[in-house]
């Protein structure tokens, strides 16, 4: 028994050792390991038993997901991070206990009382949880991505002046994403949506319509371009969902814009599970996941976090007039959505990024208008789509 | 229990109760994992670039205290708790009876979306909805307590793979029920208190007072279906039938009990047991049943709480308070530590925890005063373990001294 | 100085509250049968698993031809030419003899196996010993007997030369014990020294040189067998003077409380009928004893007349009613008590106080409990009373857990609870094994008393003297029949071996041994 104490604590020993040698060195894996979330904004570069300041400034609170999940949580994290260390303030994030309304308020209320001055909330779960919390702190600022406060039943709808929304126009990133396939040639495609949530379902009718006047421009005949379109019921990766993949792409389906948080890995690998199965990321770039992915439909979550955290701390840390209690509405003409234009990222063939310009430009100038409605599906001419369900 | 025991001059013999036994392993077993974490704690802080070791003392610290923070912190601890309990009961009961209920999670989900069912669609109050929750978990257990008593198919297979054909079936049902379920993302149900509000557990006036939605009866109910259990358990021809099954089953059926209608009744009791624990989690009115293709780990949540209690009805609310305690605690580490970190903290205390059978027994062997040669079973195996291990380390130490005596040579 | 090739000094060897050996010095001279005499529980078995390795002693040494070994583990035992036959062969049922016995030694060429050159060693080994065995055969298909010439071939295969037998003649027809004590007599003329463990007396008389008892862990002494007589040595091994237990006269048949009429139980581990038509009458105030091998099929005829088993055909009635069908509480309650085979697996519910197991077939009764409450001062005084009357000794008396009492008390409890019962019929199954001489002199004297309380008794027992002892009437079960009916008065172990194996059979034409014959599938 004490040889087993004493083996225990030497190998305690030698990792604490360890880590000492490794700050003191200040070598640079320890410094790649280290968790980019939990940065305690010490400014020593030596190890301390100093009393930590466990405060940060600004927060973020999860819906459902994590900080990891490349694409939404993660596009908004990014923001934060990015404006965070490029002005020195302390920043973390929270996940709630649970997947409720009062769990996000009690996070949100954590993230308070640990010193946050501005909370950013990504995605319309917080619909609720906000619009308790901006009443509940009224000194403290909200930025609410994806939604707008209402109560739980809906009835009421009300964003107070601590409240900062962003809704983006995910139907325009459908949208090109749509076109930019078609126009590449691809003819059947595929759509696989997170969930039936409204900023997926925009996605998802965004695509369509762009499959369609794509299809219209190329004096396409009805039937020529056929799309699937389904959810998974989740915004992560199952077998089930690989399974259903795989079914699409060997069915003939060539390209699937994967539509929600995490799934794309099982569109991924079931793509890679075909010769040439391509997929359409979602939310952020997603080029670097998989050269499978041809192109990204994107929210300029990342852009449009830092840019409000600016203007909220140029504006000494409050709401313009032009934000607070307001909803921004981001699209292409703000550039809050868009396909990755750079080399690594483009994987088309034969639609090039000015062709990709040309049809931005008419997004931007009106003349293309994207349908917004959620509730009943696009009508389109020439595609023809497969509803699951 | 231990009432029984009449004899004064047994009790002087007694080194230590079986009683105080597992209590103190269980805070062996507690402690144990404390420190473990707190060491890993200590290890992910040392491969940081930026060491500060004050920092997991602080952050340790605060989870310590978390719980006892505000009563909204403690209200939390109780909500946490209620559901951990009733699972906990589930899991311990079927333990009892030798059988491991691992489909508690089914039955929870089942009853969770029944009880949702009956107090969204049909307007029960919500004692009725329990019922409900009740009826179908017990439904959901007796299918694997009808083919282990009939077919004798493991209870293990059958109740996980009725976790998923719950976990399937009410997805299928939801989506099928869009009167149950919220405005426009229709992935989730409606909230119940705009609905009908007699479906939420009461709370007695105190949300208003406490300015906590956490707060209701769920740690009542838990409690009171705890001492039932426990009287059933220990006091009942019922239960002394079911303890002499989950012992030794073959003795059972020799002595003339019905193991197959007792198996059955159990797994019943059981899957009823972990119904209760749905409704309570969600007539609370905060999480609602979502679409999402998860188990709910609630169900799962049950197996450490049981362990930990070693299945003693009223260990378990102390265990599944106790656990409730540590997943406030965990928000401590919010926002200083990745959520990751949190939830391997609290992972390595439960585990932990779930040892505190294997610390009773190395203390009873090493109380042992050697009246044991039944030779058979557990006890021979530990013993071989045991003499294996000492062996071993005897070995060693040879090695060292003859290492030590060629040196002085 | 002797030529001694093993010797065993001052060895010490404790179990968490428990020292299995104290003290102990055992010495095995080249060329000897060396017998190790004790009661179940005296350290005989940990002694040898001491030198066979298993267990590393505390204190004491082991010298091989005069060295001091080292012997950590079973390979090290067998690298000094140390083997061992266990009481429960280890054997792979599936393999064939030879695989067996090369186990653990293959001989391999390029990583591939070669049996060619290992047959031949097998087959000259089992012509040289007299060991006959059908190499091919597959283990599941042989006799016990023949099992256990292959645990004896693997050892003389390894080259071992000292060999261990634990308890061997347990498992043993009077036949084939014979058998054994005649290979053992030639393994030594071939230079091999054999230690044999063992608590039956006459075995040990006719066969070994020197023998040595312990008792309670103990070292008694070292005598010549020449030197000294069965009850001197039964005497070392018990610690006190032990006399036999014999029936009374017989007294005149009363009427019959157990019929078996013609029942016939599906076997489950094999096709055919494990009971076969097996028909048999248990009168009043007698103890009917049926003997034979384990495994003829006579758990499952208990299984059957009890209840725990289905009968397929024919009918068992008790005091003249039917219950067949009945549960077995049913049967219970019409009088019909079991002392099971295996106490821990039947008999208790080891983690149950001994209250509780006392209760275990009264608690559902009046006075026990009250509208489904246990009434557990009934429990306990109903405990107390079985204790003093039966003599039950445990550490906390009615609240003892069953698991930490003695073998001996925990088939005394047993029998306390099924003699509480008060039932016409006992049935009590190997009502002894693995007991000391003391617990077994108890038991029957008990079983006697309830003979001449004009209760019914069906006794099985692997036991032949036990068969011998205290029966009115022998039956002898084989391949799930009855083969013979026998008076013990005019009867003798030899003549029931016979009948145990089948090369005899009353009124019938004698048959083959056919397992020891059957071929591989």
């Amino acid at each position: 028994m004490k040889k087993l104490v004493l083996l225990l604590s030497l190998v305690v020993l030698s990792f604490v050792f360890v880590g000492c040698g490794e700050t003191t060195t200040e070598a640079t894996t320890a410094a790649s390991t280290t968790e980019a979330a939990t940065t305690t904004e010490a400014t020593t570069t030596e190890a301390t038993t100093a009393e930590a300041d466990l405060t940060y400034e600004i927060a973020l609170v999860t819906d459902v997901g994590n900080i990891d999940d490349k694409s939404f949580n993660e596009g908004a994290w990014n923001g934060v991070v990015q404006y965070a260390t490029d002005n020195d303030i302390s920043y973390t994030y929270y996940r709630p206990t649970e997947d409720s309304d009062a769990a996000r308020v009690e996070s949100i209320d954590a993230a308070i009382a640990a010193g946050a001055k501005v909370v950013v909330c990504p995605g319309y779960l917080f619909e609720t949880a906000v619009y308790e919390a901006q009443a509940a702190h009224p000194t403290i600022a909200f930025l609410l991505l994806d939604g707008e406060p209402h109560t739980a039943d809906y009835v009421t709808y009300e964003t107070k002046e601590n409240t900062h929304n962003i809704l983006y126009q995910e139907e325009q990133a459908g949208f090109l994403a749509g076109y930019a396939a078609v126009m590449d040639g691809y003819r059947e495609l595929g759509f696989m949506g997170g969930m039936a949530v409204p900023a997926v379902i925009r996605f998802g009718y965004g695509y369509v319509q762009g499959a369609d006047y794509a299809a219209d421009e190329l004096g396409l005949t009805a039937g020529d371009v056929n799309i699937k379109f389904g959810y998974a019921d989740a915004f992560w990766a199952s077998p089930e969902l690989e399974t259903k993949m795989d079914l699409w792409y060997s069915g003939g389906t060539e390209v699937v814009f994967a539509a929600g948080g995490g799934l794309y890995l099982s569109v991924v690998a079931a793509a890679e599970n075909t010769t040439d199965g391509k997929v359409i990321g979602v939310d952020v770039d997603q080029v670097a996941e998989s050269d499978r992915i041809i192109t990204s439909a994107m929210k300029g979550l990342t852009s449009s976090v830092y840019g409000s955290l600016s203007r909220f701390y140029d504006n000494s840390m409050t709401w313009q007039a032009l934000y607070a209690g307001k909803t921004s509405v981001l699209g292409a003409i703000t550039g809050g959505i868009g396909l990755p234009t750079a080399d690594a990222s483009w994987g088309f063939d034969t639609f090039t990024v000015a062709d990709y310009d040309a049809i931005f430009a008419l997004l931007v100038d009106g003349t293309v208008v994207v349908g917004t409605a959620i509730d009943a599906a696009p009508t389109v001419s020439l595609v023809t789509v497969e509803y699951d369900q | 229990m231990l009432k029984d025991i009449k004899s004064p001059q047994v009790k002087k013999k007694r080194v230590i109760s079986d009683k105080s036994l597992t209590f103190i392993s269980a805070l062996f077993a507690i402690l144990a994992g404390l420190v473990m974490s707190f060491i890993l704690l200590y290890i992910l802080e040392a491969t940081k670039a930026e060491s500060n070791y004050a920092l997991p003392v602080q952050v340790f610290n605060n989870f310590l205290t978390y719980a006892f923070k505000d009563t909204r912190s403690i209200i939390k601890v109780l909500y946490n708790a209620a559901p951990l309990i009733l699972v906990g009961l589930s899991v311990g009961f079927a333990f009892k009876a030798g059988l491991f209920n691992i489909g508690a999670t089914g039955q929870y989900t089942v009853a969770a979306f029944f009880s949702l069912v009956a107090v969204i669609l049909w307007g029960f109050p919500w004692w009725a909805a329990i019922l409900v929750a009740m009826i179908t978990g017990g439904l959901w257990g007796f299918v694997p307590g009808y083919f282990k008593a009939k077919f004798n198919i493991n209870e293990v297979i059958t109740t996980i793979m009725l976790n998923w054909v719950a976990l399937y079936f009410t997805k299928l049902l939801l989506y099928n029920l869009p009167e149950l379920r919220t405005l426009p993302p229709g992935n989730r149900t409606d909230p119940i208190a705009y609905h009908n509000p007699t479906g939420l557990l009461p709370d007695l006036g105190l949300k208003e007072l406490t300015g906590s939605s956490f707060i209701n009866i769920g740690i009542i109910i838990a409690i009171v279906v705890a001492i039932i259990i426990y009287i059933v358990m220990n006091k009942t021809t019922f239960g002394f039938e079911i303890k002499a099954c989950g012992h030794n089953k073959d003795a059972s059926i020799y002595a003339g009990i019905k193991a197959k209608r007792t198996i059955v009744l159990t797994m019943i009791i059981s899957g009823a047991l972990a119904g209760i624990a749905g409704a309570v989690s969600f007539l609370a009115g905060t999480i609602q049943f979502t679409t999402d293709s998860v188990l709910l780990p609630m169900g799962f949540n049950g197996i450490p709480v049981a362990l930990l209690a070693f299945s003693n009805p009223l260990g378990i609310v102390v265990s599944g308070v106790f656990i409730g305690y540590l997943y406030v605690g965990g928000q401590a580490f919010e926002g200083v530590y990745s959520s990751e970190v949190t939830n391997i903290i609290l992972s390595v205390i439960i585990y932990f925890s779930a040892f505190a059978l294997i610390v009773s027994q190395m203390i009873r062997r090493k109380l042992s005063n050697g009246n044991d040669d039944s030779g058979t079973g557990k006890g021979n195996i530990f013993k071989r373990i045991k003499e294996k291990t000492v062996s071993l380390f005897k070995k060693k130490e040879d090695v060292v001294e003859n290492d030590e005596e060629e040196v002085t040579n | 100085m002797e030529n001694y090739i093993i010797e065993m000094e001052n060895i010490r060897k404790e179990f968490p509250g428990v020292v299995a050996n104290d003290n102990i010095t055992l010495r095995l001279k080249k060329g000897e049968i060396h017998a190790l005499l004790g009661e179940n529980g005296a350290g005989k078995s940990t002694l040898m698993s001491v030198l066979f390795g298993l267990y590393v002693p505390e204190k004491g040494v082991i010298k091989k031809n005069g060295e001091v070994v080292n012997i950590a583990n079973p390979n090290a035992a067998n690298a000094l030419g140390i083997g061992m036959v266990h009481q429960h062969f280890k054997l792979v049922e599936v393999f064939t003899v030879l695989e067996n016995i090369i186990l653990g030694a293959e001989p391999t060429k390029n990583g591939f196996l070669t049996t060619k050159e290992a047959r031949d060693k097998v087959v000259n080994l089992s012509e040289k010993f007299n060991l006959k065995v059908d190499v091919d055969a597959v283990i599941e298909d042989i006799s016990v007997g023949m099992q256990q010439r292959v645990e004896i071939l693997k050892m003389l295969y390894r080259n071992n030369e000292v060999l261990i037998f634990d308890e061997p003649t347990a498992v043993l027809t009077p036949q084939e014990i014979d058998e054994l004590m005649k290979i053992m007599k030639n393994l030594i003329k071939e230079d091999k020294s054999i230690l044999f463990i063992s608590h039956k007396l006459n075995e040990i008389m006719s066969v070994c040189n020197r023998v040595s008892v312990l008792r309670k862990g103990k070292y008694i002494g070292t005598v010549d067998v020449k030197d000294t007589t069965t009850s001197k040595l039964s005497e070392m091994m018990v610690g006190r003077h032990v006399e036999g237990v014999k029936l009374s006269d017989v007294k005149k048949k009363g009427k019959v409380v157990l019929d078996v009429d013609n029942i016939t139980v599906i076997s489950k581990s094999h096709k055919n009928n494990a009971v076969n038509n097996v028909s048999f009458q248990v009168h009043e105030g007698e103890i009917l004893g049926i003997a034979g091998i384990e495994g003829n099929g006579q758990t499952e005829l208990v299984y059957g007349i009890t209840g725990l088993e289905k009968i397929s055909e024919g009918r068992v009635l008790l005091d003249g009613q039917d219950l067949t069908k009945k549960s077995i509480r049913e049967r219970n309650l019409m009088g019909m008590s079991h002392i099971p085979e295996d106490r821990h697996k039947h008999g208790l519910v080891l983690d149950y106080n001994l209250a509780n197991n006392l209760a275990l077939k009264k608690y559902f009764q009046e006075g026990f409990h009250k509208r489904g409450f246990i009434n557990k001062s009934r429990v306990i005084e109903h405990a107390e009373k079985l204790i003093e009357d039966f003599d039950i000794r445990s550490g906390k008396g009615a609240t003892t857990p069953a698991r930490s009492m003695s073998g001996g008390n925990q088939q005394k409890a047993i029998i306390a609870r099924e003699i509480d019962c008060e039932s016409k019929l006992l049935v009590a199954v190997q009502p002894t094994r693995g007991l000391d001489v003391g617990a077994i002199e108890n038991i029957h004297r008990t079983l006697i008393a309830q003979r001449d309380n004009d209760k019914a008794i069906l006794m099985i027992s692997l036991e032949l003297d036990e068969i011998l002892d205290i029966s009115d009437r022998i039956l002898v079960m084989y391949n799930g029949e009855i083969v013979a009916e026998l008076d013990p008065k005019k009867t003798s172990a030899n003549e029931i071996g016979l009948y145990m194996v089948g090369s005899k059979v009353q009124d019938k034409a004698p048959k083959k041994e056919v397992k020891a014959n059957a071929k591989r599938h």
